[in-house]
């Protein structure tokens, strides 16, 4: 991604380039123009108009914001998986079989695997809805049984009830950085580690997110969040970082909402904790980030913590509730 | 005709039964003949046989099934109404021990065949139904139907994926777009591509290219060196308004072969960060920006090479004259990994 400021510092060109993909944006007209011009001039461009198909990815444009999705490509993926007439699933993930992944089975056809899982991920591009689930998925890459390939095949079913959903950046006055965090304490039969999800929102837009499962094994729950709202200030501080350059400020610093009254009150206390001694890095991280103003941390309620669905299999109803908070629309939806 | 040889010296035949057929209570040999007779023929079937097929049903109707009613009035409408069309009729042949072992293939009807919605003709039907048999659920014991007529209409998948997308909420232009995206097909062979007069003139517009760049010359593999593979890639971009804008195709070099040390020492290639391509969507969308895309053609085809790097000849383009010899690159292609980073110095 490169930038380009004009003299007068106000106006802006942006140009994001993926090996020979180019994306050009701003409002500094004519600096968008002289880059083209210059970059004619260098290859061998061609002009593909307005943004339309990027990697894979389908863009669609109204007068109130961006939708993105890959409906193209979960069709596809359908169709090869051979799941195009299959019945729907309301959740990606069955919350009943939480730990039923490790289980012992009988080993499945590992390239058909990797492959549907690598082709997943891709997919989650634009679906934060399905993070969780082919996080779940790609654990077990290197030995997958057919417990796994039924994890996969709900995810494929999920999907071919919903194949044109993506992710809608709309317009709107918010002009806030909020980064939702939670954990699944000890969610991890086997080993026991928790799993950490964030989801950051840019101006109201769900950006960034992410699951995974946590390097180390936490002794409490309040642990595991703490950890995951140690991660989601990174990513909070990455993208604001990232708008500065950009010379767009935030109205208020960074907004880190947890759902973990017990994880807020160990970054917020600045006393060394006898119970907390074994993670003092994270500590001292989130407590130097809240001092200098940088981020703030605020307590949500568990229903409307987004980052859950990130972090767990849940029930219908918990899911669909969360979903609609992710800002995910379809625009292919049969109405 | 094949032969079986048992080791008695007895001649079997693939055709005929070597005992000879008995008949048994119920089986109609003559139609089972004349319904074999259409389907060799291909004709469709017309009326009289259907009922005599339907009159069969009854006969071979085990009695202990017999008491789900079967309701002849309306398979023989279902039947009629599939002859409105011509029809390959299949029936399977009727089992000689059939006596002894009643059929067990008892299935819901709605699998099988088709029963047509209660019409006025119905209405007057003496048939007592108990009421938890309604004819939606009756029980269809006769496996000796004729394929078609068993099995009704085949509906494909219940979830037909149309109830899960449409275009119509689309603009009439995003639609055409969305339309050819799921229409235009890529080759994925070289061979594939050649069949078609579109890919050909692109593989041809490639090969020319590259032949212009002199991109490569032919020479014979060093000893101790290995030639690194190569394949061709198809793909298609689209303009603004759906219509495909150009159809492409690429030779790249399988770079996977290389190893590092050996055949490259440094590779790079710009990847913008998907993560980054959504926040800037996300301002793109709140502060009203224009979105462009450009496409770069040959952006690595500019280089010169520094290593020697030898490639198998393309496919399509051996001849007698080229056998066994390998193309030395001089510039670059796309693939090889110390590729990536000569596009990049120029």
């Amino acid at each position: 991604m490169f930038v380009k400021h004009s003299l007068e510092g106000r106006k802006i060109a942006l140009f994001i380039v993926y090996v020979d993909d180019i994306v050009i944006t701003g409002d500094d007209h004519e600096e968008i123009e002289l880059l083209k011009k210059l970059l004619t001039k260098e290859f061998e461009v061609k002009d593909l108009g307005k943004l339309k198909y990027f990697l894979g990815m389908e863009v669609a444009r109204s007068k109130n914001g961006i939708s993105m999705s890959q409906r193209k490509y979960t069709m596809d993926l359908l169709k090869e998986s051979g799941m195009l007439g299959c019945k729907s699933a309301d959740t990606p993930m069955d919350p009943t079989k939480k730990g039923g992944m490790e289980e012992e089975s009988s080993p499945t056809n590992k390239k058909r695997y990797q492959r549907l899982v690598g082709k997943l991920i891709y997919l989650t591009h634009t679906r934060p809805d399905i993070g969780f689930a082919v996080s779940m998925a790609s654990r077990y890459m290197n030995n997958p049984n057919e417990l796994h390939m039924k994890v996969v095949n709900r995810i494929l079913q999920y999907l071919k009830g919903t194949p044109g959903k993506g992710l809608y950046l709309a317009k709107n006055s918010n002009r806030n950085l909020e980064v939702y965090t939670d954990a699944d304490w000890a969610g991890s039969i086997i080993d026991r580690k928790s799993t950490t999800g964030y989801c950051s929102y840019v101006w109201g837009n769900l950006v960034t997110w992410r699951s995974k499962k946590q390097q180390v094994v936490a002794r409490s729950s309040a642990e595991a969040k703490f950890r995951a709202l140690s991660h989601g200030m990174c990513e909070g501080i990455w993208l604001q970082r990232m708008l500065k350059e950009l010379n767009l400020s935030l109205d208020s610093p960074i907004k880190i909402l947890c759902d973990n009254k017990v994880a807020i009150s160990i970054a917020k206390n600045p006393v060394q904790h006898g119970r907390t001694k074994h993670v003092e890095i994270d500590r001292h991280f989130t407590k130097e980030k809240i001092e200098s103003k940088i981020a703030n941390l605020e307590y949500t309620p568990s229903s409307l913590q987004t980052a859950d669905i990130l972090t767990k299999g849940l029930p219908r109803n918990t899911y669909e509730n969360l979903r609609s908070k992710l800002g995910m629309i379809d625009i292919y939806h049969p109405t | 005709m094949e032969k079986f040889y048992h080791s008695m010296d007895v001649t079997f035949f693939e055709e005929k039964p070597f005992y000879s057929k008995l008949e048994i209570q119920g089986e109609r040999k003559q139609n089972e003949f004349q319904l074999w007779n259409f389907s060799h023929t291909g004709h469709s079937l017309t009326e009289p046989e259907v009922t005599i097929t339907a009159g069969s049903v009854n006969t071979t109707t085990t009695p202990e099934v017999a008491t789900s009613p079967v309701n002849p009035t309306s398979e023989t409408e279902t039947k009629i109404s599939q002859t409105d069309k011509p029809l390959l009729v299949f029936s399977r042949r009727e089992k000689i021990r059939q006596e002894q072992e009643p059929p067990t293939f008892t299935r819901k009807s709605q699998d099988f065949v088709q029963i047509p919605e209660p019409t006025e003709t119905h209405q007057g039907n003496t048939f007592s139904v108990p009421p938890h048999l309604d004819s939606s659920n009756q029980e269809i014991t006769d496996i000796n139907l004729p394929i078609v007529v068993r099995k009704g209409v085949r509906s494909g998948t219940q979830h037909p994926i149309g109830n899960f997308v449409s275009y119509d909420r689309l603009s009439s232009n995003y639609r055409a777009f969305e339309t050819t995206l799921d229409n235009t097909q890529i080759p994925r062979n070289i061979q594939e591509a050649l069949q078609h007069q579109k890919w050909a003139a692109t593989v041809k517009e490639e090969v020319l290219a590259l032949k212009k760049n002199r991109t490569w010359e032919f020479s014979n593999l060093p000893k101790g060196k290995k030639p690194v593979g190569c394949k061709w890639i198809f793909s298609i971009k689209y303009n603004a308004d759906g219509s495909v804008t150009i159809y492409k195709a690429r030779l790249v070099a399988k770079g996977f072969t290389q190893s590092y040390g050996i055949d490259y020492e440094e590779t790079f290639a710009p990847v913008a960060k998907l993560n980054s391509v959504r926040v800037i969507l996300s301002l793109a969308a709140n502060l009203d920006w224009p979105l462009h895309q450009l496409d770069i053609k040959n952006v690595f085809l500019n280089g010169e090479l520094e290593e020697e790097v030898y490639m198998t000849i393309p496919q399509g383009l051996e001849n007698p004259r080229t056998a066994g010899k390998v193309c030395k690159l001089r510039k670059s292609l796309y693939g090889p990994n110390n590729l990536l980073r000569h596009g990049l110095k120029d």
